[in-house]
C-alpha cells in the first residue's frame, strides 16, 4: 500500500519535473501576488501584523487550485486516468499518491512564498518561524486532503477548473480560520505552541475528518 | 471441474449509458489459451465490452469472472492478470519509454529485482530498444502503439485484451505484432482481441464472436463458421449476420 503510494507520488512528481509547467506558474502566481500586496499595501503597513497572516493563506489558497485542478484533469485528458484504474492500483493509493504529489508542490511553493512575504512586507516576527512555518504545512496537509478529492470528483464536469474553487473553498473555511488565526498568533503576538495548542488540534480533527470521508467517497466519485 | 479451463466469462453482461443500451445481455467464454477475435461495426459495443471486462467501467447488469475470480469481487487480483491494449496508449508522454513500462511494471507487482529483465524483454519484443531512454512525446503514432503492446504485456498476463491493436501500424509493425501475439498466445497466455480486420480475425484466430448493436450475433469457430455458409466468403458472412444486428 505505502509503496503503492509512493510510486504514484513519485510517478507524477518525474512528470511535472520534466514539464515543470504547474510548479512554474504555481511559484510565478504566488510570487507575483505577494508582490502585487506588497506593493498595493506600501511600505510598512501598520496593520500587516493582524491581515498578513489572511493575505497569506488567500496566496495558498488560489495558488493550491491552479495545481491541484492539474492533478486529475491532466492525466483524464491524457487518457492515463484510465490506466490507472484498469490498473491493479487501489483507488485509495491513487488518491494518496497524488495528495503526495499536491503536497509537494505545494510545499516548494510555500518555501519560496513565506520568507519573500515576510520580507515585501517587512513584517515584524514576534513568535517562532519554526512554529509558524509548522502551522502552514499542518493546514496544508489538510488543504491538499480536500483539494485532491475535489479534484477527482470534478473529472467528469465539463467546466472542470472553474468548478474546484467553487466547491473547495467553502470546505476549507474551518481549516483556513484556524491556520491563519494560529499563524496570526505567533507571528504577531509571539504566541507559543500551548497557546495555539486548540487550532493546532482542530486542524488535526479537520485533517483526520476529511481523510475518512475522502477514503469513504474517491471509488464513487471516480466511477463512470 | 471443466471452470478450470475458463480464462474469462461473461454472463449476462448488459451495459447501459442513460437509455442507449450499448452492451444488451451478453454471454460467451473464452478458454484457456485460446485466441479469440471480437469482430463488429463501429459502434457494436467492442470497446464497451472490453472496457468492462478491463474494469475501466462497471456494467449495468452481469459478471465478470477472470480466472474464477469474479471482477467486483477480487478486483485486484483480476486486474493483474491482464494486459490491455486500447484506443488510449496510457502512456506518458513527459517519460521515456523505459520510464513508462518501469512505472507500469511496478504497479502490477513486478519484484524490483527482476524488473529491468521484464522492461528489456518487452521493449525487444516490440523492436524499440534503441529508443528506450527518448520521451514518448518523440515517438511516432506507430511507436506508442507498440510501446503500448509492450506496457500491456509487461508482467505477462494470463489474458491479453487487445482492442483494434493494429489501428495505425505500417505493414511491418503488423507483421512483426502479429508474430508476437502468436508468439505469447503460444506461451500460454489466453488473447481477446477487437478487430476491425475480416482478415485478421479470420487468419489468427482460433474463434470468433460477431457483436452487432450490443448483441452477440454469430460465435464459432472460423472453420466451423464457414462450413455453415458454404460458398460465401467470410467477408459476405460477416456482412449478413451484422445487417440486422437481430439474432441468426
Ligand atoms: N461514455 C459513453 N456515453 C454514452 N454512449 C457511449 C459511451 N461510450 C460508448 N457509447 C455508445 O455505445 C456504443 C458502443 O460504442 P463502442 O465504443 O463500444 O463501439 P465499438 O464497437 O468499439 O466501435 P468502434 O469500432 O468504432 O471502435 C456506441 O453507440 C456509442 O455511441
Ligand atoms: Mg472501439
Amino acid at each position: 500500500m505505502i509503496n503503492e503510494i509512493l510510486i504514484v507520488a513519485s510517478k507524477d512528481l518525474r512528470v511535472e519535473f520534466r514539464s515543470k509547467s504547474t510548479i512554474n506558474s504555481m511559484v510565478l502566481f504566488a510570487m507575483i501576488t505577494i508582490i502585487i500586496f506588497s506593493f498595493g499595501l506600501g511600505p510598512f503597513p501598520p496593520y500587516i501584523g493582524e491581515v498578513g497572516p489572511g493575505l497569506l493563506w488567500l496566496v495558498f489558497l488560489f495558488t493550491g487550485m491552479l495545481g491541484f485542478a492539474r492533478t486529475f484533469v491532466h492525466e483524464k485528458e491524457m487518457g492515463t486516468f484510465e490506466g490507472l484504474k484498469i490498473s491493479p492500483l487501489s483507488t485509495l493509493s491513487i488518491l494518496i499518491g497524488k495528495a503526495i504529489f499536491n503536497f509537494t508542490l505545494m510545499l516548494i511553493v510555500e518555501i519560496l512564498a513565506f520568507p519573500l512575504f515576510l520580507v515585501m512586507t517587512g513584517y515584524n516576527v514576534k513568535g517562532s518561524l519554526v512554529l509558524a512555518f509548522f502551522l502552514i504545512v499542518l493546514g496544508t496537509i489538510g488543504f491538499v486532503i480536500i483539494g485532491s478529492m475535489m479534484s477527482a470528483l470534478i473529472i467528469n464536469a465539463r467546466t472542470r477548473e472553474m468548478l474546484l474553487p467553487i466547491i473547495t473553498f467553502p470546505l476549507a473555511v474551518p481549516l483556513v480560520i484556524a491556520a491563519t488565526l494560529s499563524l496570526k498568533k505567533v507571528l504577531a503576538d509571539g504566541s507559543g505552541f500551548s497557546e495555539v495548542f486548540v487550532e493546532v488540534e482542530f486542524m488535526f480533527i479537520y485533517i483526520v475528518i476529511m481523510s475518512i470521508v475522502s477514503m469513504l467517497t474517491f471509488d464513487y466519485a471516480v466511477e463512470e | 471441474m471443466r471452470k478450470h479451463n475458463i480464462t474469462l466469462e461473461v454472463s449476462n453482461l448488459t451495459k447501459k449509458y442513460n437509455d442507449f443500451i450499448a452492451i444488451d445481455h451478453v454471454n460467451f467464454t473464452v478458454f484457456n489459451g485460446e485466441f479469440l477475435g471480437l469482430l463488429g461495426p463501429n459502434g457494436a459495443g467492442k470497446t464497451t465490452l472490453v472496457k468492462i471486462i478491463s474494469a475501466a467501467i462497471k456494467p449495468s447488469e452481469g459478471i465478470i469472472t477472470i480466472n474464477g475470480h469474479k471482477i467486483h469481487e477480487e478486483p485486484g487480483e483480476v486486474k493483474k492478470s491482464i494486459g490491455v491494449v486500447s484506443h488510449n496508449s496510457y502512456l506518458y508522454e513527459e517519460l521515456t519509454a523505459y520510464e513508462n513500462l518501469e512505472f507500469f511494471g511496478k504497479i502490477y507487482g513486478i519484484p524490483s529485482k527482476e524488473l529491468d529483465e521484464h522492461i528489456k524483454w518487452a521493449l525487444e519484443s516490440v523492436n524499440l530498444q534503441h529508443r528506450s531512454h527518448d520521451a514518448v512525446s518523440t515517438f511516432s503514432r506507430g511507436m506508442k502503439q507498440r510501446l503500448s503492446i509492450a506496457r500491456a504485456m509487461i508482467h505477462h498476463p494470463k489474458l491479453l485484451i487487445l482492442d483494434e491493436p493494429t489501428v495505425g501500424l505500417d505493414l511491418q509493425s503488423k507483421n512483426i505484432f502479429y508474430d508476437l501475439i502468436k508468439e505469447i498466445n503460444k506461451s500460454g497466455s489466453t488473447i481477446f482481441l477487437t478487430t476491425h480486420y475480416i482478415l485478421e480475425a479470420e487468419t489468427l484466430c482460433d474463434r470468433i464472436i460477431i457483436l452487432s448493436r450490443g448483441k452477440v450475433v454469430l460465435e464459432g469457430k472460423v472453420t466451423s463458421i464457414k462450413e455453415q455458409y458454404p460458398n460465401m466468403t467470410f467477408e459476405d458472412i460477416y456482412l449478413e449476420v451484422t445487417k440486422s444486428g437481430a439474432k441468426l
